[in-house]
């Protein structure tokens, strides 16, 4: 079954990236170039991006040559191609895949992969870490910050002696600063990359490779997505019949002192002598099969940052700029690399869920 | 003076109905905010709404006119691509499943093009359909706004729909591994019937509904995104005059991105932070309508996945 | 004893006890540690007592009122046997008794005072921390990603307490090494057998009971529920779990609530323990308008009643019948070989007006045996006669879909739940059926089954909020519409009560007089060996 799925990921590899790469040399062979350079070159008063310029050159055609209105359109599509040409500037004009450009591209995929793994890790952490925080949270059935404020400031309010004391307005402020930050950071997980980048960039270094590591994992919603996911998969194995039964053996379901934050981060999450351990272990099950979908998702983040911060160097900011100057042949490159390694994930996640079944059955 | 019998009875009875009508109004007004998804719907309505008084008093009129069209393109183009993304996810279930069961070579090949979809990352097949489309608009193949919005939720829509698809197929499989789907077909009833009619519409509307207020989110999110990058790096390809405007490509314009950087600013110097929310307008409503609406979504259909228990 | 609360006054107090379950202005001697999780607090330090007896309980979802009695009486010391049919709220019941349900999700009321209340007192921490729960389906309740070994030594069960006595004898004796082996393996759907999971949730009960009997202190009885504990077993074993209840039971008495559809046990009670008939009780469930009542269910009414049965002969000269299906002696299925026998291997026959009852162990195969024959399971050799098709396995499914179901046959499956749209309304049921128009009526089908004075049933009713009792006769009403000659029911006394099982066995007489075949698989053997002639009974051996 293994062998069948990992067989179907390579020949889609296969296929496709032989289509992009073909289709890319096919795009890139010399086109003939604009009509006429010279006659065009007395056309320097219009400006062929400007729909009007456009629209009155084509009525004045109409006007001398009716009937003759593809001859125009072709002669406008020259004039417009010809002038985009002439206006761009000489280094940043049509290139072509050569060996050294493919080497340079390789070294972007490497580089590019290395941010995806290890952004990829960190949030699979992260999803879960905060996924059993906000369960544990909640099971715990603690008053809501804003009402524990609320709650401290009328006994400040009512208290003159307490009022007195600096650490009882302490409590107050410090709920104030959790909800404030959580708020903060709640928001900085919804934010797209580039909100959160442009707002720091007068501050930060936002092009460095360690920025966008931290922008993949807390922007875009990745981490809120996934860790709601995983969420939904502990409540939904909390209401299972086995908890039950680990209930009506005694398991531990304190969610209070046998839950500490410590215990929560940990790389390896175990929960012994815990009702929670059952829930977690099955709710990670579930988890590994959303893993294709979560690196789906990373790598639109990760080429999302890469696009719209502008990062020179980074893949995607030659695609973006290389669609700009359509030299599709490295266009298609780019992507037939970009989808190897989307593969790659999914026969790796492929393989990872299987390696779990047969852990599971084989005894 | 003594009023009539009449005139005192009525109204009390008038006193009495409005009584009731108000003991009503409040029952309904606690059970719709007894559910999070309503209240964050309500959060979200409040927010634009205070938002939109905010910026009418205070955002040049112009500013104030594009990031209103902004916003309702935006939401448009979600809302239609998650409606197409629907019918797509319908269409290609259907298919699937029966290809399945009749021509395993159609199946195969139906298979191949949704997995290729799915692999292809969100962002970059929706950016060459988008230079497709810029393509269309520079040779004034397409010059109404209206069909410019179909097809970008149409682009976009052909990127989130296999999500949609998986659930519909997990649905159905969910049931075939029950007696459920045998215990149907040995009655006679079709089997058309019972995957479009039994076990995606009776037994899976409400997982859908949950499952579309999700990709609206997600269209948001790919459509800011795409129009942002698009307004950035392939600016050249794009006039402003023809090309609608949406949130993603309002925040890239320069002045919104100066805005935007003056967030960075007020980190250092905290007195600035009054300005932002006068002299920094219409990037920080733009912003603040993607992180928000993005926010509020994800509580509304978590919420919504908790009443129903999904 | 003031309330131990999270946050300090008014609201915050009013709002968390809200939660927990409380009722308004009421003071709660211990607030649950932890509202969903179930845990207690300081049990050790509260005084325990003898259970209370008799409880006025109220169960409301959101959208309805799930459970409500006046009385539910649930004897000290003593072995409580509960019938009534599916969905009637026995479980529901059974498991507020026992504190499970989440308070969030349910409004439950004991006693006219709150279940958070009820959760923080004496009995239902004593019950939680000593007795136990058997949950009716096994496979849901073994945690899949555990071997069955580590979940039988965890918790208050980590110690030994006389397991492998325990395994040996509801394992019938067999060897240790075949027990070891089962407890090495991680519980998936298929694979231990239900029987074998269900067997393991026993073993882990009679564990907790050894604990108990073990103990110094206490000798105050918890409460052991055994929730549909012998659904998944054959009569054999089934008579071994309450062998092994009574023997523990004689060494010291404790409180058991039996909660069953199997109106046989009755006779296993009487006839093997009558020695302690004494102090067993048998008790039913019954709906009564919008309530649920419990009365005693007098164990003579079922004995008098199985002892008047018999079978429908009809006509005596089998030949003469027409043949409606033949079945090849042997299948062979998942690399298994398949045998009917009846007094050695024999072809399966079932003719006009016969009914067959098809007999075997738990777990050899007879559900499989159905979906062979109505060609929803591919088999590796298999061959059949049913009407006028031949049918073998290399049959594409079309054919069965042109020429056997609903035309020749029709098939009735033992889930209800599954088997209905739980999200239809009643009238629905029988839309999309092949009916002709003046059949599609729904009333006049329910009309069979469905007393409309005394039971009556809203047409545009959900099929969901039915009882499992009104649902599997739904479930039965919706495959005889179809007329077809020949009928094959799963387990077709599921989740009935008595009164329920008396319907549709009439029900079956009625068709057997019609002349329809009905095929039949049942664990209810006691009853249906009363009622198929011998010779209509045959034997599905595994080989």
């Amino acid at each position: 079954m293994i062998r069948q799925r990992l067989k179907e990921h390579l020949i889609s590899a296969v296929i496709v990236c032989s289509l992009l790469l073909l289709i890319g040399i096919r795009l890139a062979e010399p086109r003939p170039g604009p009509v006429t350079n010279k006659t065009l070159d007395k056309l320097d008063f219009l400006r062929t991006d400007d729909p009007l310029d456009r629209a009155l050159l084509r009525e004045t055609l109409q006007q001398f040559y009716p009937q003759q209105s593809q001859k125009a359109d072709s002669l406008l599509d020259a004039l417009n191609e010809y002038h985009r040409q002439t206006m761009l500037p000489p280094a940043r004009g049509k290139s072509y895949l050569s060996f050294s450009k493919f080497f340079e591209l390789l070294g972007m995929l490497l580089k590019f992969t290395l941010i995806y793994a290890i952004v990829l890790a960190l949030t699979t952490w992260g999803v879960q870490t905060l996924a059993v925080w906000r369960f544990v949270h909640e099971q715990q059935n603690r008053p809501p910050n804003w009402w524990r404020i609320y709650v401290a400031l009328r006994k400040l309010v009512r208290n003159t002696v307490e009022r007195k004391k600096i650490h009882a307005w302490l409590v107050p402020i410090k709920l104030t600063v959790v909800s404030l930050g959580r708020a903060l950071f709640t928001l900085m997980l919804f934010s797209p990359a580039y909100v959160i980048a442009y707002s720091i960039k007068t501050r930060f270094d936002t092009n460095s490779i360690l920025f966008m590591i931290l922008l993949g994992v807390v922007s875009n919603g990745l981490l809120a997505t996934y860790a709601y996911k995983f969420y939904t998969f502990l409540q939904t194995e909390s209401r299972k019949g086995y908890v039950q039964t680990a209930i009506v053996k005694n398991l531990s379901t304190d969610y209070r002192h046998s839950m500490p934050l410590s215990r929560i981060i940990k790389l390896r999450k175990i929960f012994p002598g815990h009702v929670f351990q059952h829930i977690f272990i099955n709710a990670r099950h579930q988890y590994f099969a959303t893993l294709k979908e979560q690196a789906a998702f990373l790598i639109t983040g990760l080429v999302i940052i890469e696009m719209a911060l502008n990062i020179q160097g980074h893949l995607c900011y030659e695609l973006l700029q290389n669609l700009l100057y359509k030299n599709f042949d490295i266009v298609f490159t780019i992507l037939a690399g970009i989808f190897l390694l989307v593969k790659s994930t999914e026969a790796g996640v492929d393989w990872l869920i299987h390696r779990e079944e047969l852990k599971y059955d084989s005894a | 003076m003594i009023q009539p019998e009449s005139a005192v009875s009525n109204r009390r009875d008038l006193q009495e109905k409005l009584s009731v009508l108000r003991r009503h109004i409040l029952k309904k007004a606690d059970e719709f905010l007894l559910h999070k998804d309503n209240r964050w719907l309500l959060i979200w309505i409040s927010g634009l709404f205070i938002l939109w008084i905010w910026d009418l008093i205070f955002l040049n009129r112009p500013a104030f006119i594009a990031v209103q069209s902004a916003f309702f393109n935006t939401l448009f183009v979600a809302l239609l691509g998650s409606v197409l993304a629907l019918a797509f996810a319908w269409l290609t279930t259907n298919a699937l499943y029966f290809s399945s069961r009749r021509s395993q070579h159609l199946y195969a090949g139906l298979r191949f093009v949704t997995d290729l979809i799915r692999s292809v990352p969100q962002i970059i097949g929706i950016l060459l359909l988008y230079v497709l489309l810029t393509g269309m608009i520079q040779k004034d193949m397409i010059t109404a706004s209206a069909t410019i919005l179909i097809l970008m939720a149409l682009i976009i829509a052909v990127f989130v729909f296999p999500e949609t698809t998986d659930l519909m197929l997990e649905r159905i499989e969910h049931f075939r591994r029950r007696d459920f789907f045998n215990a149907m077909l040995v009655c006679g009833i079709s089997e058309w019937r019972i995957v479009n009619y039994e076990i995606l519409w009776k037994n899976s509307r409400i997982h859908l509904f949950n499952k579309l207020i999700a990709v609206i989110g997600m269209t948001v999110f790919l459509q800011s995104s795409i129009d942002f990058i698009v307004s950035v790096g392939l600016s050249t390809e794009i006039s402003t005059l023809n090309f609608p405007n949406t949130l993603g490509s309002l925040l890239a314009k320069i002045d919104s991105k100066q805005d935007i950087l003056a967030i960075g600013h007020t980190l250092l110097n905290p007195g600035y932070v009054s300005k932002l929310f006068f002299n920094h307008l219409q990037g920080i409503s733009v912003a603040f309508l993607i992180v928000f609406s993005l926010l509020c979504i994800y509580r509304i259909a978590d919420g919504f996945a908790r009443r129903h228990r999904i | 004893m003031q309330t131990v609360l999270p946050g300090a006054t008014g609201f915050s107090k009013e709002r968390w006890k809200r939660r927990a379950g409380a009722r308004e202005g009421e003071t709660l001697k211990y607030l649950p540690l932890n509202i969903n999780g179930l845990r207690f607090t300081n049990f050790a330090k509260l005084k325990t007592k003898r259970m209370e007896n008799t409880f006025r309980i109220k169960i409301n979802s959101r959208r309805r009122t799930l459970v409500d009695i006046a009385r539910f009486p649930i004897e000290d010391g003593k072995i409580n046997f509960l019938f009534g049919e599916s969905g009637i709220g026995k479980t529901l019941i059974a498991r507020s008794i026992f504190g499970l349900p989440a308070p969030e999700d349910l409004q439950i009321h004991f006693n006219e005072k709150s279940y958070a209340a009820y959760r923080s007192s004496a009995d239902a921490g004593h019950n939680l921390e000593n007795g136990f729960f058997v949950f009716q389906e096994p496979s849901s309740h073994l945690n899949p990603l555990m071997r069955l070994f580590d979940q039988m030594f965890e918790g208050s069960l980590a110690k030994k307490y006389d397991d492998a006595e325990i395994l040996r004898h509801l394992w019938n004796n067999a060897e240790d090494e075949a027990i070891r082996a089962v407890l090495q393996v991680y519980p998936k759907p298929y694979r231990p057998s239900g029987g074998e999971k269900q067997r393991i949730l026993l073993a882990m009960a009679f564990k907790k009971i050894n604990r108990f009997l073990q103990s110094e202190n206490g000798r105050i009885s918890p409460l052991f529920v055994f929730d549909e504990p012998t659904g998944n077993l054959d009569n054999r074993l089934r008579n071994r779990f309450l062998e092994l209840l009574f023997e523990k039971y004689r060494r010291h008495p404790f409180t058991v609530l039996l909660i069953t559809h199997d109106y046989s046990m009755i006779s296993e009670v009487l006839e093997q323990h009558a020695d302690i008939a004494g102090n067993v009780t048998f008790r039913e469930l019954y709906r009564h308008r919008d309530q649920q009542r419990c009365r005693i269910f007098s164990p003579e009414i079922y004995t008098y009643w199985l002892k008047q049965q018999k079978p429908m002969t009809g006509n005596r000269n089998r030949k003469k019948r027409d043949l409606l299906l033949k079945v090849g002696r042997d299948i062979e299925v998942f690399g298994k070989r398949l045998v009917f026998e009846r007094n050695g291997p024999s072809d399966l026959e079932v003719r006009s007006g016969e009914l067959v009852y098809l007999k075997a162990a738990s777990g050899a195969g007879k559900t499989t045996v159905m979906k062979i024959i109505m060609g929803l399971l591919p088999a590796d050799r298999f061959f059949a006669q049913l009407g006028p098709c031949s049918l073998s396995e290399n049959l594409p499914r079309q054919f069965w879909r042109d020429n056997i179901w609903a035309k020749q046959a029709g098939m009735v499956f033992q889930h209800a739940d599954e088997a209905l749209n739980l999200q239809a309304r009643v009238q629905d049921v029988f839309k999309g059926l092949p009916l002709e128009k003046s059949k599609i009526d729904p009333r006049q089908w329910l009309n069979i089954l469905f007393d409309e004075k005394r039971e009556p049933l809203p047409l545009r009713r959900q099929v969901g909020f039915l009882s499992g009792g009104q649902k599997q006769r739904l479930n039965l009403l919706r495959s005889m519409a179809l007329d077809t000659p020949l009928l094959l029911l799963d387990e077709p006394l599921n989740g009935l009560d008595f009164e329920s099982i008396k319907k549709v066995l009439r029900l079956l007489r009625d068709k057997q007089r019609e002349g329809k075949g009905i095929l039949l698989v049942s664990h209810n053997e006691e009853i249906f060996d009363k009622i198929v002639h011998p010779e209509h009974i045959y034997y599905l051996a595994g080989k």
